[in-house]
């Protein structure tokens, strides 16, 4: 983990990260004051401009002059009372401003810390962790489903069955849910329709021969396997996008750490003794 | 049907000879039809049953409703998942809660919207506005450009220069509007995107339009069938004046320009009509005083086909107040009020335009007033969590938001409360999941079975539930292997409209279910029937129609309960009661041609544990006062109308 953290750090994007967001820091600190301060208010036409490109994002026409009106007054409405808001300190300790604040810098750090990466660096996390890649197996299979049969019952099913498959469709019971083909059903789909002992069974008996029976919650299966196809991981060209998308979350989340590591280390955290009462 | 397979394999068989055994070149007329060998009780129209299939086998199963940290709320709450966090727990990955606990799903969903609230999902679109005065000046335009050609860095370190020297121009108090800066809206629209696995997991594109009128609850999740590149050409429609409006009607008309302008396909489904205080389902006026009209009829139902019918704040499927003889239609009722911070106490006469079933008979009266069934919805369960996580497994279940995830504290603490009553924190419900009978697991596929309401809603529980309806099923089209082959022949699948017949017979339904392999045996199935008598009345009825067991109906026409095996102290149960699966074929035996009806199953699974009792035992502490120990988990159908 350290390693990982140091090698994030060397990188120059780091030191990016850490001006965008030190710049972020400063845009608080310096135009607060002047804000509150200043009893002007300019309506820009970029900010005019922005309000009608969102009134027509969202309504696919522009405002009437009416409208536009409503969006100006309503601009100011919301800046005067947001500067007298500040001022009377109104967004300080709150939970929520808090809050957005702190999802603010992640999301500027996410934004900074996407990039392309190469297929070396995608091989290299593709081989870190192949079983995240890992392409479930899949089963093909023939069954009869047993409803409140007995052992004996089952067995002698399932001798009839190995001589004669036409036995099948005589002493199947009626699922009509359980379909009595599966075909290329992967392990995930198998466990969550039977659990995971079931699943655990079915895999191991041989393919060929009409066998069992094994126990599902729902009573006794007799079982054909036709075909096992083993778990695989493929090769970076065949889930390229997954890999990237995948290396991409985990830069972003070490990009982060990295950062507020960092942020953290510039203050001197003093934690006070706490006796944490009985319940 | 059985003895279908072995005549047919003689001629197939003997065919098959003869072919082997002409020369090739020899020309052997084929059978005009090879169906017409099969027997009349197969329904299939090949002889492999699974050649030219062109209906779902199994219900693909998801939450139409997932906020995420991008809430508003769902962050004020403490939530930090992301949308990517959410599509990766619900397809099956192991992650962090938002309070640091590691949380898995029992298995998969195969699909899920994150659906986050619409207002505010644009913020950093406002923060970096003003692009005009940034290029206007001469350093900000070569800013813009060097940042746009990559030399973001360098530029990076030059503001900060000019800030520490106290020299940077007043004229660029705004940062460039760079496309790295993305909305919130944007970012929910990738994540869906990177997620979104054709085949194996879907991702949907959605949103919450979350219109509160002094408190009355009257959301809509909005779902895309559509990809990014028509989903991003519009903004979400919010529910604030000047941009939004938190009218129904309102959003509508997005819905509408946005398939105007972009040739994409959009739905829209309700939920939690019981926080609406009489609202959710009006008959008479709408909110804001309006008659309801021809116009609103038609375009709820062209917009609205689905009904979100329970989901963690209360189920919302009946009400024992509106359906007195249901002895289960009070399960897990919130009905206190609204959604204000003090609720709005809730009178009776609101309880008609909250429930769904009431909803479901109103709309066969407004149909008969204005020629359109505004409230012929299909049924889905959905979780509505604001922790990114879609846990509906009472075993498993992380709450209705982060602040409300597990901790031996969360039962006790007050959720609603006003001079009604208090909703604690234990009131919360562990559900719902939506489970959809789509062939492809795809937008496309789920979408346009959302559609055709060919949907189900459970309580968290998967059981597996097929439910058909026609005019000649036999007890012989349920005893194939195969039912569902006669279900869609002979009839309609749940949502549908009975066709139409000749003659006077009465419709049949076919319903069977399966349990769930991790959950509870089933209890009973049961059809509820709406209708409407000549006079405009409209009423219901609830038939218990197969059940397990040797239990007979009491002299009240009650089936007695089925028992109850539920440990508290251990949280345990045992499936001794109960049948692994259930299916009959049921015909109306109060049927009047002359009046439009509706039908919906109702499946009930035997008690297990509810998830207040299984956190009582994880924690060591007792269950809370009022809280039930067990729960019946069920499954709610779509229904299928008949109309005269």
């Amino acid at each position: 983990m350290f390693d990982s953290i140091r090698t994030v750090m060397r990188e120059p994007l780091l030191h990016f990260l850490l001006a965008g967001a030190g710049l972020f820091l400063l845009f608080n600190y310096v135009s607060e004051p002047k804000m509150t301060g200043d009893d002007q208010i300019i309506v820009t036409s970029g900010q005019i401009e922005h309000l009608v490109t969102l009134f027509v994002k969202t309504r696919v026409r522009p405002p009437s002059d009416a409208e536009l009106r409503g969006l100006i007054d309503n601009y100011i409405l919301e800046e005067v009372l947001y500067r007298e808001a500040t001022a009377i300190g109104l967004d300080q300790d709150d939970t929520i401003i808090r809050r957005r604040l702190k999802q603010k810098m992640e999301f500027l750090v996410d934004d900074f810390s996407a990039t392309e990466p190469t297929d070396e660096e995608l091989q290299q996390f593709l081989d870190a962790d192949p079983d995240r890649f890992q392409i479930d197996a899949r089963i093909s299979f023939e069954h009869v489903y047993l409803i409140d049969a007995s052992l004996e019952a089952a067995n002698a099913t399932l001798a009839a069955l190995q001589k004669d498959e036409a036995v099948k469709t005589d002493n199947a019971l009626a699922s009509g849910l359980l379909p009595g083909h599966f075909e290329d059903a992967s392990e995930t789909s198998i466990t969550s329709q039977f659990g995971g002992s079931f699943k655990d069974d079915l895999f191991a008996l041989e393919p060929g021969q009409w066998t069992g029976p094994v126990e599902s919650p729902f009573g006794l299966h007799l079982i054909r396997i036709d075909q096992i196809v083993e778990a695989r991981v493929p090769a970076l060209a065949e889930i390229r996008s997954v890999v990237k998308r995948d290396w991409l979350a985990d830069r972003r989340n070490k990009a982060r750490q990295v950062l507020f590591d960092e942020l953290r280390a510039k203050y001197t955290i003093t934690i006070e003794e706490y006796e944490a009462p009985d319940l | 049907m059985k003895h279908a397979y072995k005549s047919i394999l003689v001629p197939a068989l003997v065919l098959g000879l003869l072919v082997a055994s002409l020369p090739a070149n020899a020309q052997i007329p084929p059978p005009k039809d090879p169906s017409d060998m099969l027997s009349g009780s197969y329904t299939g129209t090949s002889y492999s049953p699974y050649a030219g299939r062109s209906f779902p086998t199994f219900p693909l199963w998801g939450d139409t409703h997932l906020h995420t940290g991008n809430s508003f709320d769902a962050g004020a709450f403490g939530a930090r998942l992301t949308p990517e966090d959410a599509y990766r727990f619900a397809r099956g990955d192991e992650i962090v809660s938002s309070t640091g606990i590691p949380i898995k799903l029992s298995r998969p969903l195969d699909w899920l919207v994150v659906s986050d609230h619409s207002d505010n999902v644009g913020f950093f679109a406002d923060l970096f506005a003003g692009k005009p005065s940034i290029l206007s000046d001469p350093t900000g335009r070569d800013w813009y450009d060097r940042i746009k050609a990559g030399d973001g860095p360098a530029v990076a370190y030059e503001m900060i220069g000019l800030f520490a020297n106290g020299n940077f121009p007043d004229s660029l108090m705004y940062w460039p509007d760079t496309p790295e800066f993305k909305s919130v809206w944007q970012r929910n629209i990738e994540a869906a995107e990177e997620y979104n696995d054709p085949g194996q997991f879907t991702a949907f594109i959605g949103y919450e339009w979350t219109s509160l009128v002094t408190g009355n609850n009257m959301h809509r999740v909005v779902i895309y069938r559509d990809d990014a590149d028509k989903a991003s050409q519009m903004v979400p429609y919010t529910t604030y004046p000047p941009f939004g409006s938190p009218n129904p009607r309102d959003l509508w008309k997005w819905l509408e320009s946005y398939e105007e302008k972009t040739g994409g396909d959009v739905l829209a489904l309700a939920h939690n009509g019981n926080l609406s205080n009489g609202i959710m389902f009006p008959v008479r006026a709408q909110y804001d005083g309006k008659r309801l009209n021809k116009e609103y009829v038609t375009e709820r139902a062209k917009w609205e086909p689905l009904y979100e019918a329970t989901q963690i704040k209360g189920d919302g499927e009946a009400h024992p107040y509106l359906s007195p003889d249901d002895e289960f239609a009070d399960y897990e009722t919130w009905d206190i009020g609204n959604l204000d911070t003090v609720p709005t106490v809730k009178t009776d006469d609101m309880l008609a335009g909250e429930y769904a079933r009431e909803a479901l008979k109103n709309g066969l009266v407004l149909e008969a007033r204005l020629g359109t069934n505004p409230y012929k919805f299909g049924m889905v369960g959905s979780t509505d969590s604001h922790t990114g996580l879609a846990t509906a497994q009472e075993d498993n279940f992380f709450g209705k938001h982060s602040g409300a995830e597990p901790k031996p504290e969360r039962m006790e603490h007050p959720f609603l409360a006003n001079e009604k009553g208090t909703i604690m924190g234990w009131g919360m419900v562990a559900s719902g999941l939506a489970a959809v009978y789509a062939q492809d697991n795809t937008r496309e596929a789920l979408f346009d079975a959302m559609a055709r309401k060919e949907v189900y809603a459970t309580t968290g529980s998967r059981m597996m539930v097929r439910f058909f309806g026609g005019w000649d099923y036999t007890d012989a089209d349920m005893a194939s292997r195969n039912p569902a082959f006669a279900g869609y022949q002979k009839g309609v699948p749940m949502g549908g409209d009975l066709r139409q017949h000749s003659g006077g017979k009465s419709p049949t339904f076919m319903v069977y279910a399966l349990k769930d392999a991790f959950g509870g045996n089933l209890d009973r199935i049961q059809i509820i029937k709406g209708w409407l008598d000549s006079r405009g009345n409209t009423h219901e009825k609830v038939y218990d129609v197969v059940w397990s067991g040797d239990r007979a109906p009491g002299a009240n026409g009650k089936l007695p309960p089925v028992g109850n095996t539920v440990n508290a102290a251990t949280a345990n149960f045992t499936n001794t009661i109960g049948a692994s699966e259930l299916g009959t074929v049921w015909t109306d035996p109060d049927f009047d041609a002359a009046q439009s009806a509706f039908y919906y199953a109702r499946v009930l699974e035997i008690p297990t544990p509810r998830w207040s009792t299984i956190e009582a035992f994880r924690f060591g502490i007792s269950i809370p006062e009022g809280a039930p120990v067990s729960t019946q988990e069920r499954a709610y159908t779509s229904p299928i109308w008949y109309t005269p």
